[in-house]
């Protein structure tokens, strides 16, 4: 977007504070996982001598069993709980979009085999599929990524399917395709813009999503392989010894809760951003 | 000498005849039910068809053994005494009169015969078919008398026929014909009311148990709850009477707390074992092996993984009841001391000065913790841990065995002769055999260990076992734990702990709830 | 309507058959072997064992045809046998899904309950601070793990509060009380999670139900905004929430084999995860069928439920 873009976005999320607070805890995140090692203190394995210390200013969030610094562990567990949740939903949206948008625009028995395809995996058990998947696959950071893409593409999928469907019967794609508009030039052109809204939604629940099905893979011993942290393993980790103090699981659970809001905010926000109806300003 | 391990039995069932007398005061109290929050479902409670050892916790209540283990030693079980003959070829039972089946029929010699066939029978597939391969015959010489002949001297023999996880006696015209997890039939002091997966297993008093007076409680409930956390929280909400803790970061939850009382640990039993592969890679240079095991640090491993509540690992744990070893605090083996210096001088020479990397399995939570441990201490002498936790055991196992992994924790359970503990994993010819190493003077010792019936002279042998092994670090023992931490209820009388973590005394306990 | 019912039920067939032998074959080819599991690993990997065990539970066989032999079993209404305790399948099952259907509905009543009046509530007050808390708060609900939540209430409940019973179950005819005081926490769980999703999804669509002509055309009219709210949006607002109602409830289904586990439930998700890790075959294809068949009777139901309350949608 040029200047003026920036400019009426700017003015969008003035009148928007909740989608302002998303986006600035999304660049908040990002910037802390970028920079993680200049923030952190202690490297992520580091004994530090003292085990399950309290808060303190020296250690802001406690130490683990492991005499671990818990605040260091949770800024570069960003990198390993973004770094999941960023490219398997992309790679859901990669894959999952195309199809979704071929199948709508195609139809007849090619959109049917996929439906059906589609079918069997919403029908399977979510958590099971992906026990069965990483245990075939083998824990690790590439297959993590690789499992909870396989488990969304079908959802992003349905999710651009349907507007499709309904967008292809309109008068100006209907238009186009009798001038011999090409199929691709307008699922780019006419389609993607249309399902633009629903696929943002969709996609800042899947990152939410991605973070807790790390967490719960992390639980069952299938997620980001220990030592290195994530949010995830550190808050099932650290479940075992929240009786010795409530720190122990706090810092890495709020962090979840917070990249959840920020991602929510920001994709509902972006929803309203990008909604033809919404171009008169927003609804006082 | 085997004659004095009998004369001890014999003397240890007139103590307990003597005991036996004083029905009136055995249970101050009768009645009553505990509960037990139990993981992992059983599953199986059929004796002797599966290798897996929780299930035998709970039917060790249902069936006797012909032997038992009590504090000193073997004690008798429904075999008053039993005589070995001089060739040490065949031991001769003499079985105890009047004992009754749950269904009803006095328990005889057939049911000896028939629960040791049914093992060796190949059409059952029991996975105990090998242990008791040294078996030729077993036979019923009267009502009351068996004689089990051997084809070669089996020392172990006399802890295995103690093990209900082994060798639980079985009626031979009941255990075939019925499901024995929906009906059961033992001589033991508990029967099986219901089994419901995954929920609950039931079992009451049996009113004709042969030990006069017991059980004092009325009942017994294994409430299936997989999680050690929500075990605890049922203890606490009082829906359970006693509790048995794997993990020893939850004894502090519980330790001192009012209302309820620590049983004594009958004795670290359960061994962290880590096998290296000595067949090939980095690990098959025996300089690497060693550097290995004077980096690690044993007393800090205890100190963060088990906050303290363990003892060095040696092979055969201290605690293994009749014939454990007490190494001390501090085992006087080779390479058992940390010396950090000494293992970077070692893999210098071995050419590793720039260090090296090596991949570790790791599959339940306790191993885990090893390994980071680990990493962290190995990190010191250069070498590089990378850890790999695999969703659950049997398939670490599987992995390491099949799969040329370098290095892998493994659980060792409890295991009731020193033989079972280390012939399997380290004779070269078997298919366990968790270095990958073929060694002919260990096996020598091995199958000397087998066949020695003197238990001085076995000491020995093991010693020298041991000592051979941490020579060339053909296995790692970081720590040797309790199976478990049992806590009660204040009101929970007159209970105490086994080494194998079995609840088996609750058949002495009693209870004064008010 | 019947003719349509009797099409999608034909279709459901295809995608159990897909979804059964999508386990069949994952089941097989997961690392870790059920005869060193069964067994031991000392007599597991003693090939005349190994061999008459896989012999005896069929596994000798091509996978193909153990699959085409399970079809045939299931066709005759057989659904097998545990390898681990020998006990009928089918019986396991159905003293299990009661369980977990009860938890199912019952957090899927949380979730709606939950959910929907905050999500109208959210979309008419929309941008404005009520909205914005309702949000944080609903995104806080998604955002807490389950099985994170779960043990909270498990462990600090029973410190705090050591008279209140969460864990295990008690069977309804039993004790219809305590059996609801205990399925509530686990249900609560996971309602948090549906719900504040639902939440999302009601806020959305009234949102934009609400920019539809017909309702601005009501509100020129003159219609009170309630009336206009309650009788024509959110009758309309409500069909993609039935939707994903029915998309989630493949969700729920899982989501509760974790909490089974923490909570000590005897249902049908933890009756798979404890027959994943021990390998017994035959119980976690029962399983699974049971489970899949429920989520497409959830989406079938869902569609004619959105059928009913849209004249729009033609069933066909």
């Amino acid at each position: 977007m040029g200047a003026r873009g920036i400019v009426r976005f700017v003015r969008f999320l003035s009148g928007n504070p909740a989608t302002a607070i998303g986006l600035t805890i999304v660049v908040l995140l990002v910037l802390m996982a970028a920079f993680a090692p200049e923030i952190a203190p202690y490297g992520a394995n580091d004994n530090t001598g003292r085990m399950l210390a309290a808060p303190s200013w020296e250690h802001l969030f406690g130490t683990n069993v492991q005499g671990r610094d818990l605040f260091s562990r949770v800024v570069l567990g960003s990198r390993a709980s973004l770094g999941v949740a960023f490219p398997s939903v992309a790679l859901a949206l990669a894959i999952g979009l195309p199809i979704g948008m071929l199948t709508g625009f195609i139809g007849g028995a090619f959109d049917s085999l996929f439906i059906r395809l589609f079918d069997i995996i919403f029908a399977l058990p979510t958590i099971l599929f992906a026990i069965a998947l990483v245990a075939y696959l083998g824990p690790s950071t590439r297959n993590l990524i690789l499992t909870i893409a396989v488990l969304y593409i079908p959802r992003v999928a349905m999710v651009a399917r349907s507007p499709t469907l309904s967008v292809k019967t309109r008068e100006f794609v209907l238009a186009s395709r009798m001038f011999g508009a090409s199929m691709p030039w307008i699922l780019r052109r006419h389609i993607l813009p249309n399902i633009a809204g629903p696929i943002l939604i969709e996609a800042s629940l899947l990152l939410s999503t991605a973070l807790l099905t790390e967490a719960a893979l992390s639980f069952l011993g299938l997620g980001i392989q220990p030592p290195n942290p994530s949010w995830g393993a550190d808050l099932g980790k650290g479940r075992e010894f929240m009786e010795l103090g409530a720190y122990q699981v706090m810092f890495p659970g709020l962090m979840i809760m917070v990249a959840v809001l920020g991602f929510n905010l920001l994709g509902d926000g972006l929803r309203d951003y990008f909604d033809p109806r919404n171009q008169q300003g927003p609804k006082k | 000498m085997l004659g004095r391990i009998a004369a001890s039995c014999i003397l240890a069932s007139s103590v307990f005849l003597a005991t036996a007398a004083f029905a009136d005061d055995q249970c101050p109290v009768r009645g009553g039910s505990v509960t037990i929050p139990f993981a992992p479902d059983p599953g199986d409670l059929t004796p002797s068809k599966k290798a897996q050892f929780p299930p035998s916790l709970i039917y060790d209540q249902i069936y006797d053994t012909l032997l038992r283990f009590g504090p000193k030693g073997l004690e008798p079980g429904l075999a008053t005494k039993y005589e070995v003959a001089p060739d040490k070829l065949s031991i001769t039972f003499s079985l105890r009169h009047g004992v009754m089946f749950h269904h009803g029929r006095e328990f005889e010699a057939k049911d000896v015969v028939f629960t040791l066939d049914r093992i060796l029978d190949p059409k059952f597939t029991s996975p105990w078919a090998g242990q008791l391969s040294s078996i030729e015959k077993v036979e019923a010489l009267d009502k009351y008398t068996v004689k089990i002949s051997l084809k070669q001297p089996f020392a172990p023999i006399l802890s295995i026929l103690a093990t209900a996880w082994y060798t639980a006696i079985v009626p031979y015209d009941f255990a075939d014909s019925n499901n024995l997890n929906e009906k059961a039939s033992g001589t033991g002091p508990f029967m099986l009311v219901e089994y419901v997966p995954n929920d609950h297993v039931l079992l009451k008093a049996n009113p004709n148990y042969w030990e006069k007076g017991y059980p004092c409680i009325d009942s017994i409930r294994y409430n299936i709850v997989p999680e050690q956390q929500a075990q605890i929280s049922a203890f606490r909400q009082g829906n359970a009477d006693l509790v048995a803790i794997n993990d020893p970061k939850f004894i502090a939850l519980l330790q001192g707390k009012p209302g309820n009382k620590a049983v004594e640990p009958a004795g670290p039993v359960n061994e962290s074992g880590l096998a290296i592969n000595t067949a090939e890679g980095p690990t098959s240079d025996i300089r690497v092996r060693r550097a290995l095991s004077v980096g690690m640090d044993r007393k800090g491993v205890i100190d963060t993984v088990l906050f303290g509540h363990g003892e060095i690992g040696t092979k055969i744990p201290c605690g293994e009841v009749p014939y454990g070893w007490c190494q001390g605090k501090d085992p006087e083996l080779p390479y058992y001391k940390y010396d950090p210096d000494q293992a970077k001088k070692l893999l210098a020479e071995a050419g590793y000065e720039k260090g090296l990397d090596l991949t570790i399995q790791v599959s339940l939570p306790l191993d885990v913790q090893t390994a980071e441990i680990l990493a962290d201490q190995w990190k010191k002498i250069g070498v590089n841990l990378k850890i790999q936790q695999i969703p659950d055991f049997n398939q670490q196992l599987d992995n390491y065995i099949h799969v040329k992994d370098q290095l892998s924790i493994v659980t060792l359970v409890w295991q009731p002769d020193p033989h079972a503990d280390v012939y399997p994993i380290y004779y070269s010819t078997s298919k366990i055999n968790l270095g990958k190493f073929k060694d002919k003077d260990l096996d020598a010792l091995l199958d000397a260990g087998k066949a020695e019936t003197d238990v001085q002279k076995r000491v020995k042998i093991y010693k020298d076992i041991q000592n051979l092994v941490a020579d060339k670090v053909y296995m790692l023992y970081p720590f040797t734990k309790p199976v478990n931490w049992q806590y009660v209820k204040d009101y929970v009388n007159n209970y105490k702990a086994m080494p194998s973590g079995s609840f088996f005394n609750l058949r002495y306990t009693w209870l004064n709830k008010k | 309507m019947g003719q349509y019912i009797l099409r999608r039920l034909l279709l459901v067939i295809p995608v159990l058959l897909g979804v059964t032998f999508l386990t069949f074959a994952m089941m097989r080819l997961i690392p870790g072997d059920i005869v060193t599991n069964m067994m031991g690993v000392t007599a597991g990997n003693n090939a005349e064992t190994r061999a008459r065990v896989l012999h005896e539970l069929g596994l000798d066989k091509p996978l193909l045809e153990q699959y085409a032999w399970w079809l045939g079993r299931i066709a005759h209404g057989d659904f097998g046998y545990s390898f681990i305790h020998g006990g009928p399948v089918l019986d396991e099952i159905l003293r299990c899904l009661p369980i977990t259907f009860e938890m199912c509905l019952m957090s899927m009543i949380i979730a709606i309950a939950l959910g929907v009046p905050l999500g109208v509530l959210a979309a008419v007050r929309r941008g404005r601070l009520s909205d914005l808390f309702v949000r944080i708060f609903a995104l806080l609900g998604i955002s807490a793990p389950s099985f994170f939540l779960g043990t909270i209430i498990v462990v600090f409940g029973a410190i705090y509060f050591p008279n209140v019973q969460t864990l295990g179950y008690v069977p309804f005819f039993q004790d219809p009380l305590a059996n609801l005081a205990r399925m509530f926490w686990p249900s609560l769980t996971l309602g948090l999670g549906i719900g504040a999703i639902l939440l999302r999804y009601a806020r959305a669509s009234v949102i934009e139900t609400l920019g539809e002509d017909y309702v601005r055309t009501a509100e020129a009219k003159g219609l009170s905004w309630q009336r206009v709210i309650f009788v024509h949006a959110l009758k309309n607002a409500l069909i993609p929430v039935i939707t994903a109602v029915g998309v989630w409830s493949a969700f729920l289904i899982g989501g509760t084999v974790l909490l089974e586990e923490i909570f000590a439930i005897p249902g049908l998700g933890r009756l798979v995860l404890g027959a994943i890790q021990s390998r017994d075959y035959p119980i976690i294809q029962g399983a699974v069928l049971f489970m899949s068949f429920g989520v497409a009777m959830v989406m079938l139901l869902a569609d004619l439920l959105v059928a009913l309350v849209d004249p729009r949608v033609k069933l066909a």
